[in-house]
């Protein structure tokens, strides 16, 4: 039993690329050495931004040797034959044996060592790793350049090779040092580096960070913490001061001065007021010269952001939108200008169909109308994360009410899948006008992403656009919204909601094809299919299958009540008329009569009259049932 | 005496003159970054090595702040290097350049942050960092991967230092104005003036009509000189076209329905001139 460690040196990673490796890269390994016979017990990762380790435990010495017997030509074949059976297989003729009217090359394969299979299986495991983008160098192709390699099975060096870098047992010291730090083994792996001031393992990192934050009172707005993780090897918290005078700007501008580039950590007063402090993680370096070093760098950031408030205080809201037409949207979709324009008909859309009342009718229409000016102020031009947050403060000093700086604070919400929605009835009208019309000016020019691009944030958009009808039951006419062509892209969002909650993809899927395209709908019957599964939905199912499979592609139409003759005809036809099936419920009832109707009467009767009738009654239950689901797409 | 502008230009031009760099000239109609410099654009293209640095005044309308601003202007000043192929040590060579500056790194957080940079009207684009100082950005350093709609093999290494802001941090002080440029003068004596005039003309004053016709102007004479078989001809062209379109837009003279055809014309014409003078360069490209 031996541990193996591997450790890719390279430039810096991307944060994003680290955690990407850090997931991946253990169980990449471990298929490798499987594949390779030689499994180990136990893979895991350590992930810096300059490395990505991997340790995986308890591996055999090497691979047993393998019977191998192949089956050749026939007993009885010419010699030629036998000859070239046994050249392909590196054996005499005379070694081959003989069996059931066979010739079989027979070999007993050799044993293989551990260190001679790990070379192959480090270079495919790294190979496989899998990142969002990635670049090319004289060398190679990866996240970014591969710089060192060290592979050690035990203590012993392993000769392996990756993008051309050949392994040796030492590893890199910290930024900016130049010395090389030897490696004893899997074992010492991390307190070698550890020596040297480098935490390769992103826990201990996030672990020292956490209790930094916390011993100074720091807190992570804008959640950079995870992102910082992966930006240090060495992690160093540090305090520094900057005038108070910036305090008496609106509290998230400070904040986002702090968060949005820098990455710093605010602080909290006890009374909940900002302090004129921050936390700073450095990468090492002297702590006064970084923290003076930052301090300067953070009032630049703040001057800007003070410069930026006063012009666009200045400038004044009604200005801003006077600018809009001068900005782009999406390609295709005209200006900024144009988009807000094509909010206020969305939004009275959505109100008319959800009887919104009047007073949050008129606040969302006015925030419609302002909401989209803070794209031209100085201060999302140099904070982008202020969106909607500046637009509020603008329209405050302009004299809006209270409700409508809410409603553009909010109706860039939720920022992300599963975030906080708009809590005002008006922002959740904006937004969803707002991120409805998004995805129909995309998919209108042909921009609708594409694996995992997706550069104009549309899923989210559309995953907006459900979590909010969801939360507050508001039916919305997607067609209308969004374009025919994007209502299934939108309703695709539905998905990891409703699984969440247990619903299978099959129910759906059921509900999908009921032709209903509100996602409160179309959500109702998902959840109505999952409450109702067993026994009584499977009769459900099996009877809508029947009423298909017999109507064929009969339309539904008139049953004439003259035509109908058998009792269990009758009765079935009289279910349907009286609006059975209208529920699960009522369904599974009218599944009884619908058993009966098929066991009773012969649809296919030979009068043409007599069965086409009998056929529009079917197909009649058919779709009726199909209002509920797609019964079809349900597990048999 | 913390270094001057023109000492720390010149500890920069000797380093990688060391480093085996051909030190050219900034180029002499106006670029919005030492990258159009045809000595990097149209360098990085093709097999042959090329090893170059310099100074290049980076011309930003748009930037202006009548020198009011402490770090913003619509002209400053970058130090280039383009190393092709890129070499395996690049960050190393990278990080004794700011030793030979003057710069104690070991007592510095020196980091190098993932960013991308794209310029669409190049066609060009590349994957890299911006290198901290302490928080403070001070170069932008870059694997040219495209370069006028062409894909670059061998891939080049460019690194593009933020002059001023460097020269603030050596000098310790806040405002480029109080900065030293050389022999006791300052920043603001040599460059304030031209900062309050361009910004004036950029914003307020600029031709908007006569921009427009330059722009296409230089877009035919660019396409006659590709068409001629000559690919450094028509490059200063293209340059002018994007100077025409970067004082449009700073005067606010670009449509929004304009702004991709504009750009779209701007990345055509580099693509022609990147084919043709690929042709050219002697090697297999």
């Amino acid at each position: 039993m031996a541990d193996l460690l591997l450790e890719v040196g390279c430039e810096e990673l991307p944060a994003a690329h680290c955690r990407l490796a850090e997931e991946a890269l253990p169980g990449l390994l471990a298929a490798e050495l499987e594949r390779a016979g030689i499994p180990a017990e136990t893979v895991g990762a350590h992930v810096a931004p300059r490395r990505l380790a991997a340790i995986a435990r308890g591996l055999p010495e090497g691979r047993e040797a393998q019977r191998q017997e192949v089956r050749g030509p026939r007993a009885g074949a010419p010699e030629q034959a036998r000859q070239g059976f046994a050249r392909k297989h590196g054996l005499s003729v005379d070694a081959l044996e003989e069996r059931d009217g066979f010739v079989w090359a027979v070999s007993e394969g050799a044993a293989v060592s551990a260190s001679e299979l790990v070379a192959a299986a480090v270079a495919a495991a790294v190979g496989r790793l899998q990142f969002p983008r990635t670049m090319r160098w004289p060398g190679g192709r990866f996240s970014r350049p591969i710089r060192w390699l060290v592979c050690k099975l035990g203590t012993d060096v392993v000769a392996a090779h990756v993008a051309g870098v050949a392994s040796t047992g030492g590893s890199r010291g910290p930024r900016p040092g130049k010395e090389a730090v030897s490696i004893g083994s899997a074992g010492t792996y991390l307190d070698d580096l550890r020596a040297h001031g480098v935490l390769v393992d992103a826990g201990e990192r996030r672990a020292a960070i956490r209790a930094g934050l916390e011993e100074h009172g720091a807190s992570d707005p804008m959640a950079k913490l995870e992102e910082v993780v992966y930006l240090v090897e060495r992690p160093h918290v540090l305090v520094g001061e900057f005038p108070a005078r910036y305090l008496d700007l609106p509290e998230r501008i400070p904040i986002t001065a702090m968060q949005s580039h820098q990455r710093y950590f605010p602080i909290r007063a006890a009374d909940g007021g900002l302090e004129p402090r921050f936390v700073v993680i450095s990468n090492g370096g002297d702590a006064d010269v970084v923290r003076r070093g930052n301090e300067e760098v953070l009032v630049g950031r703040l001057d800007d952001a003070r410069f930026a408030y006063d012009r666009d205080r200045q400038l004044g809201l009604d200005a801003m939108v006077g600018e809009l037409d001068r900005v782009s949207f999406i390609e295709g979709g005209g200006s900024l200008a144009d988009k807000a324009a094509r909010l206020g008909p969305l939004v009275e859309a959505l109100c008319d169909r959800n009887d919104v009342d009047a007073a949050v009718r008129a606040t969302a229409l006015r925030a419609a109308a302002l909401c989209k000016a803070d794209l031209v102020s100085r201060l999302v031009g140099e904070f982008s994360a202020l969106q909607g947050y500046a637009g509020s403060v603008y329209a405050r000093i302009a004299g809006e009410g209270e409700e409508v700086c809410a409603a553009i604070a909010e109706h860039h919400r939720p920022d992300e899948a599963g975030g906080e929605l708009p809590a005002n009835a008006a922002g959740a009208l904006v937004a969803v006008a707002d991120k409805g019309d998004t995805v129909q000016v995309a998919f209108g020019a042909g921009l609708e992403p594409t694996g995992s691009r997706d550069p104009y944030g549309l899923r989210r958009a559309a995953a907006g656009v459900v979590a909010i009808a969801l939360e507050r039951g508001w039916r919305v006419d997607l067609p209308g919204l969004v374009g025919e062509g994007a209502v299934g892209f939108v309703l695709d969002r539905l998905e990891p909601l409703l699984l969440d909650e247990g619903v299978t993809i099959e129910e759906l899927r059921a509900a999908r094809g009921s032709g209903a395209t509100e996602p409160v709908e179309v959500t109702a019957l998902a959840r109505a299919q999952h409450a109702f599964a067993g026994p009584r939905r499977d009769a459900v199912r099996d009877a809508y299958g029947r009423c298909a499979r017999i109507a064929g592609d009969t339309a539904a139409g008139h049953v004439d009540d003259a035509l109908l003759s058998d009792p269990a005809e009758r009765a079935l036809a009289g279910e349907l008329a009286s609006g059975a099936g209208g529920t699960l419920e009522s369904a599974a009832e009218l599944a009884g009569a619908i058993e009966r109707f098929f066991e009773e009467v012969l649809v296919m009767a030979e009068d043409e009259a007599v069965r086409q009738n009998r056929l529009r009654l079917v197909a009649g239950v058919r779709d009726r049932l199909r209002r509920l689901g797609d019964f079809a797409q349900l597990p048999g | 005496m913390a270094a001057t502008f023109q000492g720390m230009i010149s500890a920069l031009q000797a380093f990688w003159e060391e480093q085996g760099c051909v030190i050219v000239q900034p180029y002499h109609t106006e670029v919005g970054a030492g990258t159009s410099n045809p000595a990097t654009l149209l360098r990085v293209l093709g097999p042959e090595p090329w090893r170059a640095a310099y100074v290049e005044p980076s011309i930003r309308p748009d930037d202006g702040r009548y020198a009011e601003s402490p770090y913003r202007f619509q002209e400053h000043y970058q130090y280039q290097v383009i190393l092709k192929p890129a070499p395996d040590d690049v960050q190393e060579v990278y990080l004794d350049s700011l030793r030979a500056i003057g710069i104690p790194i070991e007592q510095h957080d020196v980091r190098f942050v993932e960013d991308n940079w794209e310029s669409p009207s190049l066609g060009a684009w590349g994957l890299g960092w911006e290198v901290w100082m302490d928080g403070m950005e001070i170069t932008q350093f870059t694997y040219f991967q495209q370069a006028g709609g062409i894909e670059l093999d061998p891939v080049s290494a460019e690194i593009t230092y933020g002059l001023e802001r460097l020269a603030m941090h050596l000098q310790g002080v806040r405002r480029a104005h109080d900065m030293e440029w050389g022999s006791g003068v300052t920043w603001a004596a040599v460059r304030e003036a031209g900062e309050r005039q361009f910004s004036a003309y950029n914003y307020e004053l600029a031709d908007t009509a006569m921009l427009a016709r330059h722009f296409d102007d230089h877009e035919a004479e660019a396409r006659r000189c590709v068409e001629a078989g000559l690919p450094l001809v028509a490059y200063d062209h293209v340059l002018k076209c994007s100077h025409a379109f970067n004082l449009l837009d700073s005067r606010r003279a670009i449509a929004v329905t304009d702004r991709a055809a504009y750009i779209l014309r701007m990345r055509r014409l580099a693509q022609a001139v990147a084919a043709a003078h690929l042709e050219q360069v002697p090697g297999d490209g």
